[in-house]
């Protein structure tokens, strides 16, 4: 008998232990640990954010679920790892600490032969001054966050048709942010519903951005062939600002925020300040605080994660210039080095560096978009993880682990731009590899896939997506058939 | 090499990027991005491409 944990139920979490499930008997056990009672499929958060859906239509208990497939549920936070175990036991251990109601602040240590580490992220809004729901601006990070920046959005609704001019800004809330392609769709929902309430002329939209180039979405951008010729991502998502009106600040770094106040300084080493109504940033992302002991209870943690919290896996992280970046810098299995029983996937695991061109300003800070690794991508993760660790229970643990690299797979983004069955509008992307790869293909991805679309389909796709992974993640029938 | 630049800020203003190379889309583009038939088109191509880049791509 194997025992596996999980540690975190997002998507890449989820997903491992929906199929982890499936794909062992049950003499194993899966047992996920997340501190949360509930799923949220996070992309449809944007929409909760413009008041399109309700909380209740993006999120869903995990426990019923969980009982139903016979996955070990404990709504508790890590704290700590001990791969090596402790004194008394030398199987691996994790620390954790329950959140939920009943047991809140109770601490337990379970063992486990084989552990995945998909935590998701921290939500650093400490990281600038007077960021976040705690301060002066908004977020659609999570379900209750995307709530409340609706009741903010609809004060300024209402202020806009009382006659009084205001100012919108939407971004990413740090030089180092992550998630460019959430602000993107936010901002041009948000221009959506001041348009169906017949108020855009009043109001001046602003999309602060630390990408350097629109169009980036921290992916270094795409090469789109489109009839024929070849169109950059910044070129098409130019036009997309052009049209609908939207002011865009690029290659930004926000230090400060005051109550309708921000405090930026651009790539150029300038500094700024930009007055508003409301505001929606991103915040930039951290691992979450998880320290590493040894078996003699050493701190480890040094070896075991990267400064910035996030795992280290099968990935190289040698320092080293962009030019010099390759895809083979990427990691493909997602095991922790010199652990055969232990991977991080999703947010959770620390990439070699970023996608985009890392920049600084003269001035020394650092303007870079940070990698994203959500959605697709971290789906396909957790699966991939599922089937290193039933193919090594099944058959030992000299079981090749299967692979999935993000400078291999490919990632759809939908980015939508207004809700409405009829009315509504999307950016529709694909790209194959996600990391892209220049020596493998000229412009970096294949072309033939790498396509960049807008439109009414677009809409259309990204409910098609809302409703088919909610259905996923409850684990109904054929779930297994939808892929990741 | 960024296509679309920023303008100098004038004293206390913001850096805006300037968008005037964009192309605009022409009123015919704008219809058929909302048009019903032709949207539905755009909708099965795009999900046939998600269905090959999961075939060729993810593993």
């Amino acid at each position: 008998m194997a025992e596996v944990v999980i540690l975190g139920a997002g998507v890449s979490g989820h997903t491992a232990a929906l199929h982890l499930r499936r794909m062992l008997g049950r003499e194993h056990s899966v047992t996920v640990v997340t501190p949360n009672a509930n799923w949220n499929w996070i992309p449809s958060n944007i929409w909760v954010g413009v008041g399109e859906m309700a909380k209740k239509d993006v999120v869903f208990p995990l426990a019923p679920i969980y009982a139903r497939m016979g996955i070990g549920f404990r709504q508790a936070k890590a704290t700590a790892i001990r791969p090596k175990g402790d004194a008394q036991d030398s199987r691996g251990a994790v620390d954790v600490e329950y959140t939920a109601p009943d047991k809140a602040g109770a601490t337990d240590r379970l063992r486990y032969d084989y552990l995945v580490n998909a935590t998701g992220p921290r939500l650093r809004f400490e990281a600038t001054e007077g960021m976040g729901p705690g301060g002066f601006t908004e977020s659609v990070c999570t379900a209750d966050h995307a709530v409340e920046a609706n009741h903010k959005l609809r004060e300024v609704i209402a202020t806009l048709k009382a006659g009084t001019p205001q100012t919108l800004v939407v971004g990413m809330g740090h030089g180092t942010c992550t998630c460019e392609g959430a602000a993107f769709e936010y901002v041009f929902n948000v221009d959506h519903e001041l348009r169906e309430a017949g108020v855009r002329d009043l109001a001046r939209v602003v999309y602060l951005t630390n990408e350097a180039a629109l169009g980036d979405f921290g992916v270094d951008g795409m090469i789109f062939d489109q009839q024929g010729f070849q169109t950059t991502s910044e070129l098409w998502t130019g036009s997309l600002f052009r049209e609908r009106g939207v002011d865009a600040i690029l290659g930004a770094h926000v230090s400060k925020v005051e109550e309708r106040t921000i405090h930026y300084e651009t790539l150029d080493g300038t500094t700024h300040t930009l007055e508003f109504d409301f505001a929606m940033l991103i915040p930039p992302f951290g691992g979450v605080p998880l320290r590493a002991y040894d078996a003699d209870d050493n701190d480890i943690t040094a070896e075991i994660f990267a400064p910035s919290g996030f795992m280290k896996v099968d990935a190289d992280y040698t320092a080293k210039p962009y030019e010099e970046w390759r895809a083979t810098d990427w990691p493909s299995t997602y095991a922790a080095p010199g652990y055969d029983n232990l991977w991080a996937v999703g947010i959770a695991f620390a990439p070699p560096h970023q996608i985009s061109r890392p920049r600084k300003s003269p001035n020394g800070t650092m303007i870079a978009p940070s990698p994203p690794r959500t959605g697709m991508p971290s789906g396909v993760m957790g699966k991939t993880i599922a089937m290193t660790i039933a193919d090594r229970i099944k058959h030992g643990p000299r079981a090749e682990a299967h692979t999935a690299s993000m400078a291999r797979m490919g990632a759809a983004c939908v980015a939508s731009a207004g809700a409405g069955l009829t009315r509504g509008s999307a950016a529709a992307m694909t790209m194959l590899p996600v990391v892209p790869d220049y020596q493998r293909y000229p412009t970096g991805r294949d072309e033939r896939e790498t396509r960049g679309e807008l439109g009414l389909h677009g809409h259309w796709v990204k409910l098609m997506l809302h409703y088919l992974f909610i259905y996923k993640a409850k684990a109904r029938l054929g779930w297994q058939l939808i892929p990741e | 090499m960024s296509q679309i630049s920023m303008h100098t800020p004038a004293a206390g203003g913001d850096p805006i990027a300037d968008l005037s190379k964009a192309p605009l889309p022409t009123g015919k583009t704008l219809k058929m991005r909302q048009n019903l038939a032709f949207q539905f088109t755009r909708f099965l191509s795009f999900n046939s491409r998600i269905l090959r880049m999961v075939i060729k791509g993810h593993h």
